[in-house]
């Protein structure tokens, strides 16, 4: 235990170069953990939103319906859609199926039409799993949303949820009418008066302006759709085990099924996008470090020339040398990530108490508060990395301890 | 014991030839013996030969009847770290280390357990007049105590030769001659080896066997 006692005994005899060293890590641990806890925030809501707007953990679609278009989608619908949702429901890893049928078509207010996308839910059971409440509520903020709410589970009723956006360019409030006419399976054209019983905010405009929400048993008449479904969403009862149950159910059924992060292809945009920023950032900061800390201990390799001499006469190997370095890095960087940790917790807690407003990311309509999660292995990934960046920093003054010719370096003073 | 067969080592400086030229001497077991010769004389050359801190361009180091002078470097460390010790003139302590942990550090560097290490390194400390400066570092301690330290890590570890180059040189005489007679009694009572650099007449009257260096060649024994 020779080498780590002469390690902290060195690392200590430098105080002040000691403690500027340990401000870059600790500088360096701070950005890597608050970047870390506000990517954790971002990519957790963002798969929340993803899971709860609607493809749940996973999701089963016809065979090719993934390249489908997804207005003429009961043509490539599952043909029993509901009966293998009932069907499904009793499998032990599914704790709920969300069938769902997807048309287009367009809405009148009697003087004016405008294209939709639709959405067909099952009325009952979609607001236990998804986020249909927020959205509701997001919408009675508008002008023309007060008293917004979810369509009625009566299987009579006629009603509908209007994106923002097609609410506004048709003029209906809550209460009115709108007529929306769709072309069944068989190429006939229908029509329905629904009610708008609320207003839905999704966030992104394209969505808002287009998006309607109506029941199973509303599309259904429509679009004499009888068992067919285009979609199933499924909630698992562990939804880490996406990708594996889109395997098993996707053979059980026949049919194709994809696991929620494959079909939400904003969520994997994002998080390329941050982890491409992010990435860069770190390499910058790993570079920053490494210089840093191979200066530190290069310059105290330097400095020691004749004490590190007079070990290789007294008998250390040239190996041992090489290793005090690696104990001194490594107790640089541990000093440097404790006292990281210490400041970037209090820092998250500064942060999150300031209650700082984000701007929207791009492509969506609002902005957030900030929110910087606590993710212990982020911080044991900020320490493991920057750790990692360290021993190799140490690893070029610990070859030029090990390489000194025991002569030179005693003559030195 | 020590065998220096033709022993050259070169350094060539602008055409100018200077170092240690075919020197061949003996050094038997348990005395003092001291390389005499003035500054430039060769001294530290031949002694850092001897001790296996340097290479020889030519010629054989001959140590307890093993040539040793071939040994790869990982071999060399290994025997200094059983076999030999050193002193130097500027005491060459490790300042981060108490006067205590410096005499363990070899031991330690052989595995020695800490306990044993200890009592074997304050044993010797108490030889040489330190018990009560165990845990003084060497920025606390005198020229003479600092160096009388170096001479306890030095034989902590029960070499058969230590050698020490220009040990007195840092000290002023009331020290140096306290300290050249430590050492002979030391080589005395434990029968180790002492090869010392000097030109220090108060240094080379103690020895038992003289060598004299000049210009790099060995003179004739007196
Ligand atoms: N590394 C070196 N490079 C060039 N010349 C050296 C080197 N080391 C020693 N010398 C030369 O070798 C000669 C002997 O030096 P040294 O052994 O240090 O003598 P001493 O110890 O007797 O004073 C001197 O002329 C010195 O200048
Ligand atoms: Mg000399």
């Amino acid at each position: 235990m020779i080498l780590p006692r002469l390690a902290l005994r060195n690392v200590l005899r430098q105080k002040r170069r000691t403690v500027l060293t340990i401000l870059v890590l600790v500088a360096g641990y701070v950005a890597l953990a608050l970047a870390g806890g506000f990517m954790a925030q971002t990519f957790q809501a963002l798969s929340d939103g993803a899971i709860q707007g609607g493809f749940g953990h996973l999701q089963i679609l016809p065979k090719g319906g993934l390249e489908a278009d997804e207005g003429q989608s009961l043509e490539h619908a599952l043909p029993n859609g509901e009966v293998l949702a009932t069907q499904l429901r009793k499998d032990p890893a599914v704790a709920e199926v969300l069938p769902r049928i997807q048309f287009m078509g367009l809405a009148s207010n009697g003087t004016r039409s405008v294209a939709f996308l639709g959405t067909a839910v099952d009325a009952e059971r979609e607001p236990r799993f998804m986020s249909t409440a927020e959205r509701i509520a997001s919408g009675a903020k508008y002008p023309g949303g007060a008293g917004s709410r979810w369509i009625s589970h009566d299987p009579e009723a006629r009603e509908a949820v209007l994106g923002i956006g097609l609410a506004k360019s048709l003029g209906v409030t809550i209460g009115g009418s709108v007529t929306l006419m769709s072309t069944t399976p068989d190429g006939a054209m229908n029509a329905i008066d629904v009610e708008v019983a609320g207003l839905e905010d999704l966030g992104l405009r394209e969505l808002n302006d287009r998006s309607l929400t109506v029941s199973l048993d509303t599309a259904g008449t429509l679009l004499n759709a009888g068992a067919a479904r285009s979609r199933l969403s499924v909630v698992l009862k562990h939804p880490e085990d996406a990708a594996k149950e889109s395997v098993r159910l996707a053979s059980l059924t026949g049919a194709e099924a994809y696991p929620w992060f494959e079909l939400a292809s904003f969520y994997r945009q994002v998080k390329l996008l941050y982890f491409a920023i992010f990435g860069f950032m770190g390499l910058v900061l790993a570079l920053v470090v490494l210089l840093a800390t191979a200066n530190t201990l290069l310059m105290s390799v330097m400095e020691r020339l004749r004490e590190l001499g007079t070990l290789r006469a007294v008998g250390m190997q040239p190996r041992s040398l090489l290793v005090l370095l690696q104990w001194e890095g490594a107790l640089l960087g541990i000093g440097g990530s404790l006292a990281g940790l210490v400041t970037t917790l209090v820092l998250r807690s500064i942060l999150n108490a300031m209650h700082i407003q984000m701007p929207a990311p791009p492509g969506t309509s609002h902005g957030y508060e900030l929110n910087i999660h606590l993710v212990p292995l982020v911080y044991l990934g900020a320490f493991l990395g920057l750790q990692l960046v360290i021993q190799v920093s140490a690893f070029f003054p610990g070859l030029k301890a090990a390489r000194i010719r025991i002569t030179e370096a005693l003559r030195h003073v | 014991m020590l065998d220096l067969q033709n022993i050259s080592r070169v350094y060539e400086l602008g055409g100018e030839r200077a170092g240690v030229f075919d020197i061949s001497l003996q050094v038997p077991s348990g005395v003092l013996a001291v390389l005499a010769g003035p500054s430039g004389s060769g001294k530290t050359t031949l002694l850092q030969v001897a001790g296996l801190l340097d290479s020889a361009d030519s010629g054989d180091v001959i140590l307890e009847g093993r040539n040793v002078s071939a040994l790869p470097e990982r071999e060399r460390c290994k025997v200094r770290l059983s076999r030999l010790g050193f002193v130097f003139q500027t005491f060459n302590l490790v300042p981060v280390l108490s006067a205590l942990e410096n005499v363990m550090l070899p031991l330690q560097l052989q595995g020695e357990p800490e306990a044993a290490a200890r009592a074997r390194s304050i044993h010797i400390l108490e030889r040489v007049g330190l018990g009560d400066r165990l845990n003084h570092r060497p920025g606390q301690l005198s020229g003479g105590q600092q160096q009388r330290t170096a001479i306890a890590r030095a034989l902590v570890t029960d070499p058969i030769l230590v050698l020490a180059d220009e040990p007195t040189a840092n000290l002023d005489h009331a020290h140096g001659g306290p300290l050249m007679a430590l050492m002979s009694e030391l080589s005395r009572e434990r029968g180790v080896t002492f090869l010392a650099a000097s030109h220090d007449q108060a240094v080379i009257s103690r020895a038992d066997r003289v060598f004299r260096l000049s210009d790099g060649r060995l003179e004739a024994e007196a």
